[in-house]
């Protein structure tokens, strides 16, 4: 165990009592970097030098008194989340080599509270993937078993805070990004309240749904982080002018909580007839877990209801419309005409535009640049992309209702546990329905909070998820503090941490 | 027998501060290129549009003063194309939902319907550079390379659209002489033609008359072709790009041809239409909410408010002043072009001087006008009526006059004779059958008396 090893909470009591130094701490991630990066790539760019220089400042500042937040914890950053000076490519070669000239608002943010940026964490090229293996610069591994994806898209930045390579990490959820690979690697995963953290430099993936948060190894941690980075913000106009409180994590047991189990996203396991919900595909090991998780909930004394969100079953079909639509709008201005890829080989600037992006994108961003550019074409917009808004309202509509009768819902994150490399990447289809579970919460624009609940017969991590209402983040880490307080699930390691 | 069937788009800079979407400044005429810019016009990744609500207000306001309805509800769209200029691959603007519709513009006699006022952000521009072909084989090849200066990329513009109710080039450039004089009347834009703030797009095509029924013409329905002719940066190039395009299509229905929907260029050099696609090659823009900007809803306050702000406009002013002041149609037109000459007009009659003359005054004089504040020059108008002649550039002129004419005495008096200033005085004196101001004069000519 090294102090790389430390959640963000232990480490700012360790730096706080003068344990050791920013510097160390650092010091310490580098060297893990070092040690396990070969195995899993999380990394696009470590940014030693700066981060070190940052460290020293942060221990300089510590010593005469000053109390920043995060002041001096290491973190790493999705690479889809501009940083001034560092390059950002989103995972994607047509964006390799682009620097850009200013910080998104979270990452200036985290910076303002003293936190030492260590480098750019890889993903699914613009975020468009479920495994991780859609990175133009290689897939990242799981750390719990190189074999298996880490879950996608925030592929490296789950794999990083699990191996021990930051201390936390910032990730994006679109359709799931930020809880299912916190569900694959035993972290804790938020996707915020739309509108909750700024999407001001974040390269848009689809603007509508696109929900930056943070990556944890505790709900501790959690809260710290999103204390700082959520909030109002006058370059975003889509973000909420709603302040977060104070989020006091004091709850340990349930008494007086109202839970929701949802038909449609986890059936109950008795039923003898099949139900709409059995295109889910739920994993028996994931069965068990969950329900060992629910009763844990009871036995913190909250109540468990059953619920019907009739209308989810259309989600991964709505969103599928809704997210390329969008993609392929936001993807239109990498054109070659002012980032350093462009292919300048033909003849006027249409070859320049046909040469650059169809060498520069990979082949998810294509698919769903032909999706999204059908969806809208005059004649087709009514039949795809207005229905599929129209199935978004009655969504949003449905957890309103259960909200009503339930304080919460709960539901696994993804429906079977991590998979192995290639097995779903060639059939899209497949990897879309990873995401069954959780495009919901993104269509609804409600707050979700993947937690480690436990281990599949293979030693593979498993998580679940707690939906809340709008702007009910509070309650989410509340009660997954409480969770937490009885379970040792989040503390469990890789053995590649382990080992180092 | 074919009637012109013409409707015009007209895009409008508007005068704000800052760019439409982000905090750039507006005002970038003869500025450095690529000086006004920032990570939101230059369509970085992750940057976010924050719209400008000055510029929404002052949309509102042209569509209040073309008495359109106002919108109440409205929201951004995504015009998706690919063009150099255009660093998002879309454009914001408005289509489903634009701020104002359905107005109404009277022209002389006849009422022209506006379909549509909206908001949207303009390209960046693009400067071809041309240069020398590297070997004699390419040189007829095109050569070059484009530049773009970003500058004027989100610079809010409004864009209004007319119904096809123009039935002439003369008409389509009276419109948008009226349009350019609204928009400066309501102070929204500076609607400078050679600064590209105002630009015009029409269409253009013909519609066969029956004459079978002799009681009234009746038409067939509107043609099921249109021609679109695209940037025309002056009044001079509507008129002309309308009256060859009527030429054009006439010939080809003339010789029994088809016309189909185009877009045409203008060629400023030959005056001519050149074709630029027709609509097999029609783009599909893709529209959808504009998913960075929340709908924007606007309150019967807000409304209410804008429409104390509009002013009297220029063809209001222009029936008020043949109407209640009782002058002719040319004097109203002089006095309603501009909103300095009608105030200026407005507050010489508040003094007891009577329209006609004071319209007369302006018309014919306007060098008084630039020289003295309306109460100035009812008091110097008064002094001329009394017959005195006090004003000093008046006088100079004829008193150098005098002095070019009467070289023996302006020497002698130059010589020393200082009395011959009498002659030259009473030289004046008759010139003006004894009505300039003699101590005047009789200064003027000394400070003009010099080697």
């Amino acid at each position: 165990m090294e102090i790389c090893d430390l959640t963000l909470t232990e480490a700012l009591n360790g730096l706080d009592k003068k344990e050791f130094s920013s510097q160390e701490l650092v010091q310490s991630c580098l060297q893990r970097i070092d040690q396990v990066e070969d195995q899993l790539n999380s990394f696009i760019t470590v940014t030693a030098e700066l981060a070190l220089k940052q460290a020293r400042k942060a221990d300089r500042l510590r010593s005469q008194g000053e109390k920043m937040a995060l002041l001096g914890i290491p973190v790493g950053i999705k690479d889809i989340f501009c940083t001034k000076g560092i390059e950002t490519t989103a995972g994607s070669n047509i964006l390799k080599g682009y620097i850009p000239p200013y910080d998104a608002t979270v990452v200036d943010r985290l910076k303002k509270a003293g936190a030492v940026i260590i480098g750019k964490l890889n993903l699914d090229a613009f975020a468009h993937g479920s495994s991780g293996e859609n990175s133009d610069f290689g897939a990242t591994r799981n750390p719990w078993n190189l074999e298996y994806v880490p879950g996608g898209s925030s592929s490296g930045s789950v794999a990083a805070v699990s191996a021990g390579e930051c201390l936390f990490s910032l990730g994006t959820d679109t359709g799931g990004s930020i809880r299912l690979p916190a569900s694959f690697c035993n972290l804790v995963g938020l996707k915020t309240t739309y509108g909750r953290v700024s999407r001001y430099g974040v390269i848009a993936m689809a603007s509508s749904l696109d929900c930056p948060g943070p990556l944890t190894k505790t709900v501790e941690d959690m809260a710290k982080v999103l204390k700082i980075i959520a909030g109002p913000d006058h370059l975003d106009s889509t973000s909420l002018l709603d302040k977060l409180g104070q989020i006091r994590l004091n709850k340990t047991d349930l008494k007086g909580l109202k839970i929701g189990v949802a038909e449609e996203l986890y059936p109950s396991q008795d039923q003898e007839e099949k139900t709409d919900a059995d295109n889910i595909g739920l994993n028996e090991d994931v069965c068990l877990i969950v329900d060992a998780a629910i009763n844990q909930l009871k036995k913190l004394g909250a109540e468990i209801k059953r619920i019907s969100l009739p209308h989810t079953k259309f989600a991964v079909a709505a969103y599928y419309v809704l997210v390329p639509s969008e993609i392929s709008s936001n993807l239109a201005r990498y054109d070659g005409i002012r980032f350093p890829y462009s292919n300048r080989s033909g003849k006027n600037f249409w070859d320049i535009y046909t040469d650059t992006r169809g060498h520069g994108f990979g082949r998810e961003a294509k698919r769903r640049i032909m999706i999204g550019t059908y969806t809208l074409s005059s004649g087709y917009y009514d039949a795809y992309y207005e229905k599929a808004q129209r199935i978004r309202t009655l969504i949003k509509r449905d957890f309103e209702k259960a909200f009503k009768k339930v304080h919460l819902i709960v539901a696994p994150t993804s429906p079977t546990p991590p998979f192995k490399f290639g097995e779903r990447i060639s059939d899209p289809l497949k990897m879309y329905l990873s995401d069954i579970l959780t495009v919901s919460a993104n269509l609804a624009g409600i707050p979700s909070l993947s937690l480690p609940a436990g281990f599949d017969r293979r030693g593979l991590p498993v998580g679940i998820q707690l939906m809340g209402p709008h702007l009910g983040e509070e309650l989410l880490l509340q009660v997954g503090y409480a969770y937490q307080q009885t379970t040792n699930w989040h503390k469990q390691k890789p053995d590649l941490a382990v080992n180092g | 027998m074919y009637i012109p069937i013409i409707g015009l788009e007209i895009h409008v800079q508007l005068k704000t501060s800052t760019k439409m979407f982000c905090g750039c400044d507006a005002h970038i005429w003869g500025e450095p290129p690529n000086s006004h810019v920032c990570p939101v016009c230059l369509g970085l990744p992750g940057a976010l549009p924050v719209i400008n609500k000055k510029a929404v207000s002052q949309v509102i306001k042209m569509g209040l003063a073309l008495n359109c309805k106002i919108n109440q509800k409205t929201f951004f769209e995504r015009k998706n194309y690919f063009y150099p200029d255009l660093p998002k691959g879309y454009q914001i603007s408005q289509h489903r939902q634009p701020l104002c519709v359905n107005g109404l513009l009277p022209i002389g006699d006849k009422k022209i319907s506006i379909w549509d006022v909206h908001l949207e952000e303009d390209t960046a521009k693009s400067i071809h550079i041309k240069t020398e072909a590297s070997n004699q084989k390419q040189a007829t090849k095109k050569e070059g390379y484009t530049l773009i200066d970003f500058n004027k990329s989100g610079v809010p513009l409004m864009e209004i659209v007319s119904a096809p109710d123009i039935r002439s080039a003369e008409e389509a450039v009276e419109y948008c002489k009226l349009i350019r004089q609204i928009v400066r009347f309501l102070e929204i834009s500076d609607a400078d033609i050679e600064k590209g703030q105002m630009r015009f797009e029409v269409n253009v095509s013909l519609q066969k008359l029956k004459t079978k029924n002799k009681k009234s013409k009746t038409k067939e329905k509107l043609p099921d072709y249109r021609v679109e002719i695209k940037n025309l940066n002056s009044f001079r190039f509507v008129q002309k790009a309308i009256e060859y395009e009527i030429k054009r299509q006439k010939e080809v229905l003339k010789k029994g041809g088809k016309l189909t929907w185009e877009t045409r260029g203008f060629d400023e050099k030959r005056e001519i239409t050149v074709s630029q696609r027709e609509k097999e090659q029609a783009k599909d823009y893709r529209y959808f909410p504009e998913p960075d900007l929340p709908p924007i809803e606007i309150s019967n306050e807000e409304i209410n408010q804008l429409k104390k702000e509009i002013p009297e406009l220029p063809h209001q002013a222009y029936n008020r002043l043949i109407q209640t002041m009782g002058l002719n149609k040319v004097q109203a037109k002089i006095l309603s072009r501009e909103k300095s000459v009608l105030s200026y007009f407005d507050r010489l009659i508040q003094t007891d001087l009577e329209p006609k003359k004071a319209a007369n005054t302006i018309i014919n004089h306007p060098e008084l006008i630039s020289r003295f504040s309306p109460y100035k020059l009812v008091e110097y108008l008064k002094r001329e009526q009394s017959g005195q002649i006090t004003d000093e550039v008046e006088l100079e002129k004829l008193v150098k006059k005098i002095i070019a004419e009467n070289p023996k005495p302006v020497r002698d008096y130059l010589a020393g004779k200082t009395e011959v200033l009498h002659f030259l005085l009473g030289q004046v004196m008759k010139e003006t059958k004894g009505k300039a101001d003699a101590k005047i004069a009789r200064t003027l000519l000394k400070t003009n008396l010099v080697h």
